[in-house]
């Protein structure tokens, strides 16, 4: 089954195929559980994200057409449950109040000690985590997308629901907020090269 | 020539993102920009940063769980579908009644337990727990497997107990939901058939994941302010078993899933055996602390009286088979049966088993069988078939009333209870579960728990119910180890020598300024409970042996340690000695109800130069362990030290476990300096 496409082995799921499932989730499990641990930074979660996103796939399995990519509606409910396991949380500080707003999702990055104080002690990955992990909702996902799973602007727009350009300005604002709270790590290799 | 910068699409530059035009004005603009160029390597650099967070990976296996959930979510749809068809022919104006008082009545009541209202999930979130009224299940109507007639039905593919009578619990669902046909070949063809699905939603509270209890290290402690420590001993090995499936997966295992007592546990040290009436020895050594040379360990080995197999009291042994749909996985059901197997043979005339299955509903399959039946044990376990939810209380429940049923006042009564954890406790609390599980152990029926597979392995309430239970629990990973729990260790198994058995050490002041007990964090004991014979504690089977270490910090240690002011109206006296400490031990006979003490004393001049096998190779168990455990005690601890030591007291090792652990703690050493690596 291998040699199949991932919208190929979802229509023979349809058809009937049951290992199918199999293969899906062979190929998923992992990127749909990192996607979901990076967003909510929990492991159990993202575990039970990643199972429930494939109950979905089956729940819906007649609804889906093999007109857009798989790995976009499979990560689309992944960003569903996220989005519904941090509202059934209450965790109303992650979870911004106006989400069509990117401007507006600046305001809720929390204030984190400045790497620096923390370098000495902690590795980098975990201050990369800390830091992604304080940035809005919506940004954090959509950097989330590109970054480590390399999606296009395109398929991470029809994830998040939202237009191209907001997919670029999140991304952008994004960036920013990261470039400036990792600036010690990013200026050890700088210089050299002003003009 | 002024242009303004970039900054702002840079971002989009960096994933190739922004259509040509517009790239290539950035790119001539670049080239003649060093804030922009400046800018932009510094996204890049952040790129690769970030890539420096790497999240774990998601295991393999992950399949059967999601297909396993699947199937079972299936099956509990037909129960609500049932609940729904209910809901349409009660009168609409009853229901309307029951919600207006449900919406007034959730006005006026204060916090109570409310029900998630959602429109999708209300059904599902009922019904899991509401025991369907199924004609009493099939299972009970299949016959003892005393009739010889059965023996052949048995035999014939139309009649195979426990699958026809799961069968008859899923047509009786099916029947209730309306439209009964006979059921197609497998659960997933069955599932692939049905097309509504829309509409329904399982609820979250039904994933399956690992559960490990929170380990709080115990700490030092100073034995000016404490002098004395109290814990209950325990024989377990499951963290053993289930750190190894972790290693062999090529991943270290989560922090709370390693308990050190149990690591250490697991081999048998080379222990006398006791003398005279007592029904264990026990051995004592210090000697300095192979991790931190500054302290000493102390170590307390215990050794059970050793029997034979045929020295047993007869048996009267119910197995208790989970065989919900999540022990369908190769290293679930299919392990149980091959490791029932090998139990089976080492069976006599004289014991009867008894088998109990529950899934949706629970059932007994056969009902005191003696051992020598081989034939009919073997066929009734080979026709067990995975499927369904699982209600796992009324399974437990009826275990017990069986074993009760059929006990026997001189022998030895047992419930065996094989899941991989995941039960619902159904209507019963999971309290009420533990309260029932606690009376029966005054009954004299002890309870062993083995845990099978992994995915859903629910760790913590499974020791949770072995302890409550006067029992043990054993995780079995593969055939190997369910030879050591079934042959080599059947007697301590199956067989308990004492019972409560408490450890209480006194550690003298003037030798001793600080002692820390290596692992047994969830096995402590106030100091009042040790002489209390109220107070329930581990128990020790025949053969077990049984070892706890101390860390001692001495009197003359310089180090510091959180300490109470000083006390104003009591003065402490210390009397010279050259006692080191004091080892007191109650233990029960297993049928008495008052205990017995004994007690040892170690002197300072006992502590050993060159310290024995066991305690080198018990010593780089622990310090394995705190390495595992990424302990805030492991001072020095290192792979090298362990690996050194292990190989060094390997000894005669007859049976390969410690060759094993020496393989584990090489993969443990790789996989840490790996993830280590990863992390720079």
């Amino acid at each position: 089954m291998q040699e199949y496409r991932d919208e190929e082995v979802m229509q023979q799921y349809m058809e009937g195929k049951a290992e199918a499932m199999d293969e899906l989730v062979r190929r998923y499990r992992t990127p749909l559980f990192q996607f979901a641990l990076r967003v909510i930074g929990n492991e159990e979660d993202a575990r039970d994200i990643a199972q429930e996103t494939f109950l979905r796939i089956h729940q819906y399995r007649h609804t889906y057409r093999p007109i857009g990519k798989f790995s976009t509606w499979a990560f689309s409910i992944a960003h569903h449950l996220c989005v519904s396991i941090l509202r059934k949380r209450k965790w109303w500080g992650i979870w911004p109040r106006r989400q069509d707003d990117p401007d507006e999702l600046l305001e809720f990055a929390s204030a984190d000690p400045s790497p620096q104080e923390q370098a000495a002690q902690e590795d980098v990955a975990r201050i990369v985590q800390q830091c992604i992990q304080s940035l809005p909702f919506l940004q954090r996902e959509a950097l989330i997308l590109r970054e480590y799973h390399n999606l296009d602007y395109q398929e991470i727009s029809r994830i998040l629901k939202t237009s191209l350009g907001t997919v670029k300005t999140l991304i952008h604002r994004a960036r920013q907020n990261l470039k400036i709270k990792l600036l010690p790590f990013l200026e050890e290799t700088k210089g050299g090269d002003h003009v | 020539m002024f242009r303004r910068h970039y900054i702002r699409e840079l971002s989009s530059y960096l994933d190739n993102e922004l259509p040509e035009k517009k790239r290539r004005i950035i790119e001539t603009h670049l080239a003649g920009c060093a804030r922009c160029r400046d800018e932009l390597r510094q996204l890049q650099l952040l790129s690769v940063k970030l890539k420096e967070w790497r999240a774990p990976v998601m295991e393999e296996g992950f399949e059967s769980t999601v297909r396993n959930t699947i199937v079972a979510q299936e099956l509990e749809r037909g129960t609500s579908q049932m609940k729904k068809t209910w809901t349409i022919m009660v009168p609409s104006g009853v229901l309307a009644a029951v919600l207006v008082v449900l919406f007034v009545g959730k006005q006026y009541l204060p916090k109570g337990p409310q029900v998630p209202i959602d429109k999708n999930q209300s059904v599902a979130v009922t019904t899991p727990h509401v025991a369907p009224k199924v004609p009493p299940p099939v299972v009970s109507q299949v016959p003892t497997v005393h009739d010889p007639a059965l023996k052949i039905k048995l035999s014939e593919p139309s009649m195979q107990g426990p699958v026809f009578a799961y069968q008859g619990v899923m047509d009786a669902q099916r029947y209730y939901s309306g439209g009964y046909s006979p059921p197609p070949q497998t659960l997933m063809q069955r599932m692939m058939q049905e097309d509504s699905l829309a509409g329904y939603y399982p609820s979250q509270s039904e994933f399956f994941q690992e559960d490990y209890n929170r380990i709080y290290e115990n700490e030092f402690r100073l034995v000016r302010n404490d002098s004395l420590s109290t814990f209950s001993i325990d024989v377990d090995t499951a963290s053993y078993a289930n750190v190894r499936r972790f290693l062999n997966g090529n991943t270290l295992p989560p922090e709370d899933a390693v308990r050190i007592e149990e690591l250490v546990n697991y081999f048998t040290y080379d222990y006398p055996q006791p003398q005279g009436t007592d029904p264990f020895s026990v051995t004592t050594e210090v000697a300095v602390c192979p991790w931190n040379s500054g302290h000493r360990i102390a170590l307390i080995g215990l050794q059970g009286k050793t029997m034979q197999t045929q020295d047993l009291p007869a048996s009267n042994l119910v197995f208790l088979i989970d065989v919900s749909g999540s022990m369908k996985d190769y290293n679930k059901l299919p392990l149980l049966k091959s490791a029932f197997r090998l139990l089976v043979q080492q069976l006599r005339p004289e014991d009867r088993v008894s088998i109990v299955v529950y899934a949706g509903a629970s059932g007994v399959v056969i009902d005191s069988v003696s051992g020598d039946q081989e034939e009919i044990i073997m066929q009734a376990i080979e026709n067990l078939q995975a499927g369904g939810s699982t209600a796992g209380a009324a399974g437990i429940v009826q275990a017990y009333e069986i074993a009760k049923k059929n006990l026997r006042q001189d022998g030895n009564n047992r419930v065996i209870l094989a899941t991989d954890g995941d039960f619902n406790v159904g209507l019963t609390s999971e309290g009420e579960l533990l309260r029932l599980i606690e009376e029966r152990r005054n009954d004299g029926i002890f309870l062993t728990v083995l845990g099978f597979g992994m995915g859903n392995y629910k760790d913590g309430k499974m020791e949770q119910l072995a302890d409550k239970g006067n029992g043990t629990i054993a995780y079995i990973d593969s055939l190997l180890e369910a030879k050591k729990v079934f042959v080599n260790q059947l007697t301590g198994t199956l067989f308990t020598i004492a019972k409560d058995v408490k450890i209480q050490v006194e550690f003298n002041p003037a030798q001793v300024k600080a002692y820390r007990l290596v692992g047994y964090e969830n096995r402590m004991l106030e100091n009042k409970d040790f002489s209390d014979d109220t107070k329930d504690a581990g128990e020790i089977g025949a053969g077990h042996t049984v070892t706890a270490l101390y860390e001692i910090v001495p009197a003359d240690s310089k180090e510091e340690f959180a300490k109470t002011d000083e006390l104003k109206y009591q003065q402490v006296t210390v009397t010279p000695s050259d006692e080191l400490l004091t080892v007191k031990l109650r233990y029960k006979e297993p049928k008495e109800d008052t205990s017995k003490l004994l007690s040892t004393t170690i002197k300072v001049a006992q502590i050993a130069n060159a310290p024995s096998e066991n305690f080198r190779f018990a010593t780089s168990v622990a310090e394995w362990g705190l390495l595992l455990r990424n302990s805030s005690f492991k001072a020095n601890a290192s792979y090298q030290s362990v690996l050194e030591r292990a190989r060094a007291a390997k000894g005669q090792d007859a049976d390969g476990y410690r060759a094993e652990f020496i393989k584990l703690v090489e993969l443990a050493q790789m996989l840490d300096t790996k993830s280590k690596e990863v992390r720079k």
